[in-house]
Order: C-alpha cells, then structure tokens, then sequence
C-alpha cells in the first residue's frame, strides 16, 4: 500500500516535471525562421530509354530561395549522366534564367550534387531548376531530394 | 621763435583740446578684472577684483552682481557692514556687501577715493557643482559723481574640460577588398557630467564613405575602389569633441589597409561575375580547392553557394 503511494506520487511528479519542461522550451524557444523545402516536381518522371529528360525541383512550404545545395537522388540504374558517361567533374545546367547559375556532379549511380545560386529568389511554388537526366532503365524512378541547404 | 599766425600751432591746440575734451567725457566702466575665469567641476574659486575704469570724479558706487545658478556663494564675507577695501583706502570710507539668495545677487555699496582707476577689493568666493556650465556674473549698478552713466562688463565663466577617448577608434578588420566595408567604433567622454559627445570620422579623403554618415559614432565605412594593383593603408581619424563647446576636442585614428582586390573577384580578372560565382560552386562541389580568402565573400567562415549568389548579387564590371 505505501509502495504504490509512493510510486503514484513519483510518477505524477514525473508527469508534471515532463510536462511542465516541455511546455516551457517551446515558450521560451525563438520561433524558427520560415525556411523553403526542396522537392522534385514528382517522385516519378516519365521517359523512354536513352531519352533525355529534366527534373524540375520545385520550391514548397514557406520562404524563398536565393541558392542551395542538396542531392537528388533516385533508384539505382534508372539514370544516367546526359552526355552518356559519368561525369568525373561538375556540369554546368544550360538554359538557365540570366543571374542564374546551377552545378551538379554524380557522386554515386543514383546521386546527383547539385549546387545552386540566383541573384534572385525563387518564391514558393515556383521551379528552381531543372536537373538533365538521360533515362537508363524504364522504371520507378524514385526520386527525392535529401541534404538540402537553402539560403534566401 | 614767432609762432603767431602759424596753422601748424593752431591744429596742435584744436587736437589737444580734443583729446583733453575726449578723456575727460569718457563713461566709467565697471568690469572685472580680468574680465573672465576658467571654472572646474567640484571646485572652490574666487572671483577677480572689480574695477571702476575712468573713474574721475566718482565717489561712491552702488551695484548688484547677479551670480549664475549652480553656484554656491560663500557669504563669509558678505552680510554685512565693513570697512571700505578699495584701494586708496581712507579711514571713514564705508563698504557694505549683502547676499539675497532670493534674487542671487549681491549688492555692493562703497564710497571710493576718486581717482582714474579704482579697484573694489570686494571677490566673491563660490563652490562650483559636479554639474557646472559656462556662464556670466553680471553687473548693474549705479555711481555717483560720474560725468555719465557707467558701462559694465560681466564676468564671463569659461569652463574647463576635456575629451578624452574611452575606446580608441577601431575597425572589424584590418584588411579589406577593394571596395568592401568595416564596421568602426569609438567612445569618448567629456570630463563634465552631462556634456554629450560628437563624432567625425574621415578617411583624409581617399574617396571612401560612411554609413549612414560621418558624425554617426559607429558607422560603417566602405573602402574606396583600388584599382592600383597594390594595397592602399587608408588612415580612418575619428575626432570626438564636446557638443557644448566644440573646441574641446580629442582625435584618434585607425588604419586600415584596402586590398587591391575585388570582393567577388575569384579569378582575379578585375571584374566580379557569374564566372567568379561559378568557380565559387565548383569549389562548393569539390572540383577545385576552396579559398577563402577570395571565396568567403560573405565572411561566414565557409564556402557555399550563398557566397555564389552574393556575387551575382554584386557584379562588378571591368575597369569600373
């Protein structure tokens, strides 16, 4: 009888200790500046073999994107680097807006680094870049987008 | 020597009648002498002598010194009847000086021995405050035996102080690309409590600017273009001097050394452009070696793309 007592006191002193804790880290917390996210236009992109193809990488959530760096990857085997060999050193991404400038460089067969830089930013909702692929293998592309830095 | 019907005789009596006539209509003056006192903080001082200039004739003066508030009067010596201390001192002659806290002044009453000058030996002797301001003890009056009404001539109070530095002029950096800005600090005080002070910086004109101005204490400078090819040493003087009197003043100095190259300029072709931003990424990359002393052009300790876009954001064109 005393032993659960005493347990019972122990444990609601935790809760409210945890609880109280909690609650005041968030209201002491700085609210964090709103920061954009990175995402391929779609997980999937359709193409036939030996097709070339682009990835737009949109910008969603909140914020703007003045340049960023990250990695686009994708299952195994599904791409390849456009001019058809793997690229030792970084490509630059032809057709971009004026002020605008994008390298990328395989770092694995299903990595792309991808590094980015605008005098302007890109707002939510609109594309930042699009990525050249050559289509390998017709199949689940998989496509994500990991290890993002964005900088407004 | 006949010197009948000469002119030359006759113009030398008409000016000495003249300056005879000019000296003997001269207004007595009543001034203190000398007619200023340089004053410090927290201090006991003693006011000089008045005077009563041109005073032939005059045999008693009657006036009131208005004494500045913040001043404590000692009125030791003031109150009451006393013996005359002009100089030329004649038994009988009557002095008498009284304090009105009312109206701080001090009224003195004193028959004088006429002569062309004489000196009240009359001084008031006051305390000055830990917060003390330049002023004036002024004078009216009356005398009696004057040809005309008399003039006078306040005490002026010239406060004595200093401005020193607290923190020497400096900058963030002591080197800096061609064109790009330091942030600059200083801070000084004035000896007297409550006296503020002003700031203005230069750059001995090397055609550099500050922001948001010169006379701003902490401004931002921005370094002018140096396009030489070498680096430039570009002394930054920064003079802080008391807002209530601007002679009162102490000047420091900094110096900063521009380099020759561009903020931006990666390549080191004299111009900032997308190339440089390019190089910046595929150093990000890790196609070619990080420098940073030409990459970090934003100053965050790191390479990375948002130094690319802070020089697309800041081209430079060739020989501009």
């Amino acid at each position: 009888m005393t032993y659960r007592l005493i347990r019972n006191v122990f444990l609601i002193f935790a809760v409210v200790c945890f609880t109280g804790c909690g609650g005041g880290g968030g209201g002491g917390s700085t609210p964090a500046t709103p920061v954009a996210r990175l995402v391929p236009e779609a997980p999937s992109i359709t193409g036939l073999t030996g097709q070339d193809v682009s990835v737009p990488i949109k910008v969603e959530e909140t914020g703007s994107v003045a340049s960023a760096s990250f990695d686009l990857t994708f299952n195994d085997g599904v791409f390849e680097p456009v001019s058809g060999t793997r690229a030792t050193a970084s490509e630059t991404v032809q057709g971009l807006p004026t002020g605008t400038i994008c390298r990328y460089k395989w770092l694995d067969s299903h990595t792309l680094r991808v590094v980015y830089a605008s005098s302007s930013d890109t707002q939510v909702g609109n594309t930042l870049v699009n990525i050249p692929l050559k289509v390998k293998s017709e199949s689940d592309t998989g496509l994500t987008v990991v290890n993002a830095t964005v900088n407004q | 020597m006949n010197t009948r019907g000469n002119p030359l005789v006759g113009l030398a009596v008409l000016a000495l009648l003249f300056v005879c006539v000019t000296v003997s209509n001269a207004s007595p003056s009543i001034v203190f002498s000398p007619t200023s006192l340089t004053i410090t903080p927290d201090s006991t001082m003693t006011t000089p002598h008045l005077v009563v200039q041109n005073a032939t004739g005059i045999t008693s003066v009657n006036i009131q010194i208005t004494v500045p508030a913040g001043l404590s009067v000692d009125t030791t010596n003031v109150g009451g009847s006393m013996a005359c201390l002009t100089k030329g001192y004649s038994a009988g002659n009557l002095f008498f000086a009284e304090w009105n806290a009312a109206t701080r002044q001090i009224s003195v009453a004193c028959n004088v021995t006429s002569g062309a000058t004489i000196e009240i030996l009359q001084s008031i002797t006051f305390t000055t405050g830990h917060t003390v301001t330049a002023g004036q003890f002024t004078v009216t009056g009356t005398v009696t035996g004057a040809s005309s009404s008399p003039t006078f001539v306040a005490l002026s109070l010239e406060l004595q102080h200093t401005v020193a530095f607290t923190s020497v002029p400096s900058v963030d950096a002591q080197t800096v690309f061609s064109g790009d800005s330091v942030h600059c600090s200083a801070a000084a005080s004035d000896t007297v409590t409550g006296h503020s002070v002003a700031y203005s910086w230069s750059d001995g004109g090397k055609g550099g600017s500050f922001s948001p101005n010169a006379t701003t204490q902490n401004p931002t400078y921005t370094a002018p273009i140096n396009s030489s090819g070498v680096n430039v040493a570009v002394t930054l003087s920064c003079t802080a001097s008391c807002t209530a009197a601007s002679t009162v003043k102490a000047t420091g100095s900094t110096t900063l050394t521009v380099s020759s190259t561009l903020k931006g300029d990666v390549d080191g072709d004299r111009d900032v452009d997308r190339t440089d931003a390019d190089l910046v990424l595929q150093a990000v990359i890790g196609d070619i070696s990080v420098n940073m002393a030409t990459m970090d052009v934003n100053g965050n300790g790191k390479v990375t793309s948002a130094d690319a876009t802070w020089i697309l954001k800041h081209p430079v064109a060739a020989g501009s």
